[in-house]
């Protein structure tokens, strides 16, 4: 009688393993991802920095994670309002190439830049993969990355580190391009770490 | 005799509503903010002029007349059909496959999705319309084909073809029913009914003045 409880007891536990399992893989990157968002920065024409949008810059979902956009993985390019729109068989991090093509708010690019925003930053905007979720790929956006990549941080706990560093009142105004914070005090001091971060993920050679 | 006449007046009284009530052709489209097209069309059944419609089936989309159909690659098929139809559920928050999916012609009232798959249960189509109107979400229409492009996601550098209005221009949809007598499947037009009732009374008429053989003999 014992020994028939342990075995049911096992296989209610093996059924609920691979139930979790089955929950788990099921979620995981399951599904097609729409993304749209603005590519935006600061301007450089001034020297306390405007905020701006890139256009001509192109957009990808990076499907093998190496930081840059290969061919073959889905690709776009931001229009003259930054805008970008663009879709994938399954959810990837995002990255943004700025190259000399594109333009800073209307003026030219000298160097290289390069925005992305992590999974963990996509798979946190998506309500459904069938519908769009809105990442902004800017330089807090790619300072959040990092977050999550160096220190392992959930991308909400990512999300409030920076917006407690920057003294940032209302954390999801870091996920807007600098050109769509509406608060002033906020978008002076995004502005300010915009400034600090393009500088840092800039390059002089174009790829 | 009398029992013709009742039959003819019942028939032209309540014939024209339940053939009316039997299922139709409509058509819809909706028109992007950046100018690309989805058409498409569906059998339903309307009791309100056309203003919603349940019961659908037969559903057919193209977006910037693409159809939404299967391709083959490589010796392979991609895509499934027929094509489904699944409601989303604003409480819930997702899409389901119990919900009875009603289609208005008011675009701000629509929660649906057209798709090659259950999305219910599975999200990864290859190609699909959505319109959903969510007190959460928003309001938002998409739709993209993975298997194919066009000249809109050719000048965007878009692999494949997608559109996206989001929040939802409700007047940008419209829904007709389609023009009558274009569809086996249609219902009777009001005239023919109509006619039919008259024709009815006027045999029956016919029948009740006209003069018996047995009389003439």
């Amino acid at each position: 009688m014992r020994l028939e409880c342990n075995a049911q007891r096992s296989k209610a536990i093996a059924a609920a393993l691979l139930l979790a399992l089955t929950i788990r893989c099921a979620s995981a990157d399951a599904g097609v991802s729409i993304v749209q968002g603005v590519v935006g920065g600061v301007s450089t024409a001034t020297t306390q920095g405007e905020p701006s949008v890139f256009s001509g810059a192109k957009i990808c979902f990076d499907l093998n994670g190496n930081g840059v956009c290969d061919p073959g993985e889905p690709s776009t390019t931001s229009s003259a309002t930054g805008y970008f729109k663009l879709a994938s068989k399954r959810p990837a991090p995002l990255v943004a190439e700025i190259g000399t093509a594109a333009s800073n708010g209307g003026y030219p690019i000298a160097g290289r830049i390069a925005f992305r925003a992590h999974l963990a930053q996509v798979r946190a905007a998506t309500r459904n993969p069938l519908l769009p979720a809105t990442v902004n790929l800017t330089p807090l956006s790619t300072e959040i990355a990092q977050s999550i990549d160096s220190q392992g941080l959930t991308e909400p706990a990512a999300l409030a580190g920076l917006a407690h560093r920057l003294g940032v009142d209302n954390a999801a105004n870091l996920l807007l391009a600098p050109t769509q914070v509406i608060d002033s005090g906020d978008q002076a001091a995004i502005v300010r770490e915009s400034a600090l971060a393009q500088r840092r993920f800039s390059s002089p050679v174009s790829r | 005799m009398r029992h013709v006449l009742v039959a003819a007046i019942l028939l032209a009284t309540f014939g024209g509503r339940a053939l009316a009530d039997s299922p139709a052709t409509f058509n819809f489209s909706y028109t992007f903010g950046d100018g690309q097209q989805v058409t498409g069309s569906f059998t339903g059944v309307s009791t309100d002029g056309g203003q919603s419609v349940t019961q659908i089936s037969n559903l057919s989309v193209t977006l910037n007349g693409i159809p939404f159909a299967p391709v083959a690659v490589n010796g392979a098929t991609l895509g499934n059909t027929p094509l489904q139809l699944n409601a989303w559920n604003t409480t819930l928050e997702t899409y389901d496959d119990t919900t009875p999916v009603t289609i208005y012609a008011n675009g701000a009232l629509n929660n649906f999705v057209i798709s090659d798959v259950d999305a219910a249960v599975n999200s990864s189509p290859d190609y699909y319309l959505t319109y959903i109107n969510d007190p959460v979400a928003g309001s938002t229409v998409v739709a993209a084909n993975f298997l194919q492009t066009d000249s809109f996601s050719t000048a965007e550098g878009n692999t494949n073809q997608l559109a996206i209005d989001s929040p939802a221009v409700a007047s940008s949809w419209q829904l007709t029913e389609g023009a009558a007598g274009t569809s086996g499947d249609g219902p009777m037009p009001l005239w023919a009914i109509g006619a039919l009732g008259a024709g009815l009374v006027a045999v029956a008429r016919w029948r009740l003045h006209a003069p018996r053989s047995s009389d003439a003999t």
